[in-house]
């Protein structure tokens, strides 16, 4: 379990980090400030390849779908109407 | 890798404890309207990413006994949560963030413990960043 672990730690690291930065982070005031296209073009481009990755997890790992119920038995009219032919008189 | 890992986690446990809610990088002022909420949208949505990521690199680690880390029950439910979540965001559906809050809320509830202990430091940050938006 503890290499499972480290090795899961290792593989979340980089994107924890983007994730502090993005929340806790400050521009570098010698960059430019991003252009409103760009904004929008990113956040687009993550939307949709997000959205994907989770239409992927869930293609592959498919909800186990209990059996389908027995279907009702067949009636045999003679049965529903009431024919004792099997009775002996 | 452990320690750094353990220490990466206290940060981002404490700055977001320390605060009650996590509030999202400030949209540089030259953007438009619509830029910034693009730009907020995107931090959210790398947080929830986060979440989601976790639990599916965890539910792809196997135990010993061949058992995922993270069940494919509550990696589910958080990739529906999510999918459901970012679509919501996408669609600025009204009361969106305290909706996804609840039903978050709700599968960290209801995890086991040592699901817990791998996705609870997540939980947490993800948690305080809607709240900060509720």
């Amino acid at each position: 379990v503890n290499a499972a672990l480290v090795s899961l730690a290792l593989q979340e690291a980089p994107a924890a980090i983007s994730a502090i930065k993005a929340l806790f982070g400050k521009q570098n005031p010698s960059e430019p400030p991003p252009s409103d296209e760009q904004v929008i073009a990113a956040y687009r481009t993550a939307f949709q390849s997000s959205l994907d990755k989770d239409e992927q997890w869930l293609a592959s790992h498919p909800e186990d779908v209990p059996p389908a119920p027995p279907a009702p038995a067949v009636v045999e009219e003679h049965a529903a109407a009431g024919d004792d032919a099997g009775s002996v008189e | 890798v452990r320690k750094m890992f353990a220490s990466l986690l206290l940060v981002v446990a404490l700055s977001a404890s320390a605060t009650g809610c996590a509030s999202v990088q400030t949209a540089p002022p030259t953007l438009s309207p619509a830029a910034q909420q693009a730009f907020k949208y995107l931090q959210v949505q790398k947080v929830l990413d986060l979440v989601r990521d976790v639990a599916v690199d965890a539910n792809a680690q196997k135990k010993i006994d061949g058992a995922p880390l993270v069940s494919d029950a509550t990696t589910r439910e958080l990739v529906r949560l999510h999918e459901t979540a970012i679509k919501m965001m996408n669609a600025s559906t009204s009361g969106w963030a305290a909706v996804v809050y609840q039903q978050l809320t709700d599968i960290a509830a209801k995890a086991p413990p040592a699901e817990k202990s791998i996705l609870g430091t997540y939980f947490g940050l993800a948690l305080s960043t809607l709240k900060g938006l509720m």
